[in-house]
């Protein structure tokens, strides 16, 4: 659990510093950070979904794959989204719903890739009497091409 | 049966393994995922309400859907040459520990595109039929290299109007590749 010991967990240390609905203005990019996927984070990741695949596993049979080598799940993004932003991100407001995802997948994120995030707030609005952001994310590896892209909507707590 | 692009129909149904969620289930999503809000955590926040919402305890990530659906997916295309290409999702009810839940996916239609041949897909994770947790809408596109076989199967106890009802669900909503 290094990864997870590393990392913040205390989501309310920095919530003071962190945007309400409010304050976030669509279109102005997010604070994000470069992150090393590890096989480590990849593992405890798929050890969360219950992912047992051989391909992000076991390299000898990796190897004999099209991707010629291990690979992480798609949904790695889910892990990619605190990894590659810093704690005062409003995304880490508690109390911060998701109301619902979509995402691309272009080719699959490996261990050793230094993935980096382009993201912003898209939008937000009012619907019964909720407050939403919509989000959308771009991750990339260390040669520049794109591994996903996402959008999402998020409740705000404040 | 060899899955092919050209064998698939309407109604093919793909079913993931059941997931039974705990407080440690949802635990360890929180250190898979890093997401440790504490709506997964706190039962003394959860009791109360806040942004117009209230659960009255914890609750899993909504993303743990997401990853068990992704994980479906994947362990079906792999094996049959596919690329899972893109998940659409949307929460539809909370799930608590103590439910079990289990990812479903079934063939809504095929497309091909200039490069590409491309499969539609309707899912969810539910505790029973009745209660979707979440609604998703998949796409993946096949190669015509690597083709093994896989299993394709109807879910037992399933009723084509089911289906029908899943695909009627799925026009409803915004289809950016339509």
């Amino acid at each position: 659990m290094a990864q997870a010991e590393a990392f913040e967990t205390d989501f309310w240390k920095h919530a003071n510093l962190r945007k309400v609905w409010d304050d976030i203005v669509p279109g102005v990019p997010r604070k994000t950070i470069p992150y090393t996927l590890t096989r480590d984070a990849i593992e405890l990741y798929c050890a969360s979904v219950g992912e047992d695949h051989p391909i992000y596993f076991d390299e000898a049979y990796a190897r004999t794959t099209r991707y010629g080598g291990l690979i992480a799940p798609p949904s790695i993004h889910i892990l990619l989204m605190f990894a590659c932003t810093p704690a005062d991100d409003w995304m880490r407001s508690p109390g911060t719903v998701n109301a619902g995802q979509s995402w691309s997948y272009n080719i699959p994120a490996r261990p050793g890739d230094v993935i980096t995030l382009q993201a912003r707030a898209l939008d937000k609005f009012i619907k019964r009497e909720r407050l939403f952001v919509v989000h959308d994310n771009v991750f990339f590896n260390q040669h520049g091409d794109v591994i996903c892209s996402g959008r999402g909507w998020t409740i705000r707590p404040e | 049966m060899t899955t092919t692009f050209e064998n698939l129909g309407e109604g093919d149904s793909i079913d993931g393994p059941k997931f039974a969620v705990s407080r440690e289930s949802i635990r360890l999503f929180c250190d898979g995922s890093l997401d440790y809000n504490p709506l997964h955590l706190d039962d003394e926040y959860m009791k109360g309400s806040f942004g117009k919402t209230s659960f009255g305890g914890i609750i899993m990530h909504g993303m743990n859907n997401f990853g068990l659906i992704s994980r479906m997916i994947t362990d079906w295309a792999y094996p049959a040459g596919a690329i899972h290409r893109r998940l659409e999702t949307r929460w539809v009810k909370p799930v608590k520990p103590g439910d079990t839940i289990q990812p479903t996916g079934i063939v809504k239609s095929k497309q091909v595109t200039a490069n590409s041949r491309w499969v539609l897909s309707t899912s969810w994770c539910a505790t029973r039929w009745a209660r979707r947790s979440r609604r998703a809408r998949r796409w993946w596109s096949f190669r015509a290299d690597g083709w093994r076989e896989a299993g394709l199967r109807r879910m037992p106890g399933t009723h084509p109007r089911r289906y029908q009802q899943a695909a009627m669900s799925c026009r409803k909503a915004t289809n950016p590749l339509n």
